[in-house]
């Protein structure tokens, strides 16, 4: 043993503990090979969007990260020129833009009523997609997703079909106008069309009666809602201000004095 | 394995271009994860060790234990309703340390060991939307003002280590890299599903003098198996050989230059996090490996 070798200490016993993780070839790759191996299929699961995120979002202000043209991450659909619904028709589009922006009670202009009814949009296209991955589980994978979730939740996610429910809810408006004022749903005014939807929110007379307007209504105030409180707009409103901690605890100041 | 029954060095599999390579060491030291570690002992078989390094008594790969949970406890704290945003959304984040078990009045015979609380109280960000009833501009102003305080609780007990908890070779899984996959045996007994019934009326007791409103109950099962992520065991320490595969300082009896310096070590798990103890048996070994290289007996 020659003299290097035996007077080791032990923090070179801890880096050289770190350098046996290189050694295997995790930490030495270049970013090419890295992102190469990092495009393998995601393990079947459900995925959730953390909310933790949303810190990030409002810290950032100078505008929000910009990701990859090929990223998975909902939100982000790459395009050019004007928007183009991948599920809703194009008379069916305008009305959910109309039904975002009455729920919110914001102008037809509001940067904020395109971001969620283009989102909602996206999320009803990929629908189908994620009630089939949800189906595929592995018995495994199904019974994790079970106790990570509740197995309500991941019922809604097998048998939950939002397109149907749209596709019904938007005939129903329509159908309802047509009685009430000889009109399509979009043709209608404000009050006219405030008044239809005040038939079917979750403060109507009648809340124990469903039918396939209130479903559509409670569906659209559920996009609505995640749509909204997790944009920058709707963060603001909140006064959310992103993770933070206290510098000192409130109501303990006497620790620190 | 070199003709003195020690590790010559280790075999890997350079991801980027997937070349068999090998290096030599005078020391190996595994620090993988509990279960990666056990995963590569158990796949270090040669003539020698046909059932794997530090596997001679048939010892390794069992013992797994990973920490119960009792979750899903909760509420709204009533009295705190607020139409302010605080600074700061979650006022507490708080652990109630283990008490069961400690002293005389909260001995608990129905079982061995303990949990602790945790949980947090927090100003809801946008959670009471959905029950707000209505929608528009009004709608939005009740979700701005009238924001409720939640409480959660769950409750976090030792797992006591069994034989039949284990992990083996997959005799078909393989990874990405063709090496046998672990398949996981591994269930609650007994002394956990007691220590359940315990936690669970221990969480309604701290539920009912918070006098929470719109409450969730806890969860009347315990997590499965795996979900707490605090999997430890599998290649446990030991004074004895034939009970366990490493010595005092993480030392594999079979061969003396191999050491395991993460959970898989543990002998027991105790209710709390395993990191820092982890951190610290790590040091310990560090130490000691340092200590013997220089005395030469490794
Ligand atoms: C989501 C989550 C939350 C947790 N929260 C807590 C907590 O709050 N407190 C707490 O105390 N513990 C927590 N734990 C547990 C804790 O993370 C682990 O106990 C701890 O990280 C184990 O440390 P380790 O060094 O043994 O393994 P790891 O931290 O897993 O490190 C092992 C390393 O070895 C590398 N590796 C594996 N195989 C090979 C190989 N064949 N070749 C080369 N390199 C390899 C891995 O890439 C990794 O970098 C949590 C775990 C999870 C998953």
């Amino acid at each position: 043993m020659n003299r290097e070798e035996s007077a080791l200490t032990r923090r070179q016993w801890l880096l050289s503990l770190g350098g046996g993780v290189a050694l295997a070839g995790w930490s030495g790759m270049d970013l090419e090979a890295a992102s190469q191996a990092s495009s393998a299929a995601l393990p079947p699961g459900i995925y959730e969007a953390s909310r933790e995120h949303l810190g990030h979002a409002l810290a950032d202000r100078g505008g929000f990260a910009r990701l990859p043209a090929d990223s998975e991450i909902e939100i982000v659909r790459p395009r050019s020129g004007r928007f183009q619904p991948a599920f809703f028709t194009q008379t069916q589009y305008p009305v959910i833009r109309r039904l975002v922006g009455l729920l919110l009670g914001e102008p037809e202009a509001a940067v904020i009523v395109d971001e969620i009814a283009e989102w909602i949009d996206l999320t009803a296209s990929d629908s189908a997609a994620v009630r089939a991955a949800a189906h595929a589980l592995s018995p495994a994978h199904h019974t994790l997703a079970v106790h990570y979730y509740g197995a309500q939740a991941v019922r809604r996610l097998e048998e939950f079909d939002p397109q149907k429910t749209s596709r019904e809810g938007l005939a129903w408006l329509d159908t309802q106008s047509q009685e009430r004022h000889s009109r399509t749903f979009a043709a209608l005014d404000e009050p006219a069309q405030i008044a239809i939807l005040d038939s079917i929110s979750d403060n109507r007379p009648d809340v124990k009666t469903e039918n396939t307007g209130t479903r559509f209504f409670h569906y659209m105030k559920e996009r609505v809602i995640h749509g909204f409180y997790t944009s920058r707009a709707g963060l603001d409103e909140l006064g959310y201000r992103g993770n933070a901690f206290y510098a000192s605890p409130p109501g303990c100041e006497h620790l620190y004095a | 394995m070199n003709d003195e029954g020690k590790a010559a060095g280790v075999a890997y599999i350079e991801r980027t271009n997937r070349a068999a390579r090998e290096v030599r060491a005078k020391v190996v030291v595994l620090a993988a994860s509990a279960l990666e570690s056990t995963r590569i002992l158990l796949n270090s078989r040669s003539p020698r060790f046909p059932n794997g390094v530090g596997n001679s008594r048939g010892v390794l790969g069992h013992y797994l234990m990973d920490h119960t949970t009792l979750e899903g406890g909760g509420g709204k704290m009533a009295a705190l309703k607020s139409s302010v945003r605080e600074p700061v959304g979650r006022p507490c984040g708080y652990i109630i340390p283990k008490y069961v078990n400690t002293a005389g009045p909260y001995r608990n015979k129905n079982f061995l060991r303990g949990y602790y609380f945790a949980g947090d109280g927090r100003q809801e960000l946008y959670g009471q939307a959905f029950s707000t009833p209505g929608f528009g501009r009004d709608f939005r102003r009740k979700v701005r003002e009238s924001i409720p305080y939640s409480f959660g609780v769950y409750a976090q007990g030792e797992c006591l280590p069994r034989f039949d908890n284990y992990v083996a070779l997959d005799p078909e899984k393989k990874d990405a890299w063709g090496i046998p996959a672990l398949h996981i045996h591994a269930s609650y007994g007994e002394n956990e599903h007691n220590m359940a019934k315990a936690m669970r009326d221990h969480l309604g007791e701290i539920m009912d003098a918070l006098k929470l409103e719109e409450r969730n109950s806890p969860r009347d099962e315990l997590n499965i198996f795996g979900k707490n992520i605090h999997e430890c065991g599998t290649a446990r320490m030991g004074k004895d050989p034939k009970t366990s595969v490493l010595n005092t300082y993480n030392q594999a009896h079979d061969v003396k230059n191999v050491f395991v310096t993460d959970g898989a070590c543990f002998v027991t798990q105790g209710c709390w996090e395993p990191t820092l103890t982890i951190m610290a048996i790590s040091v310990r070994a560090a130490d000691y490996i340092a200590d013997e290289h220089r005395k030469g007996n490794l």
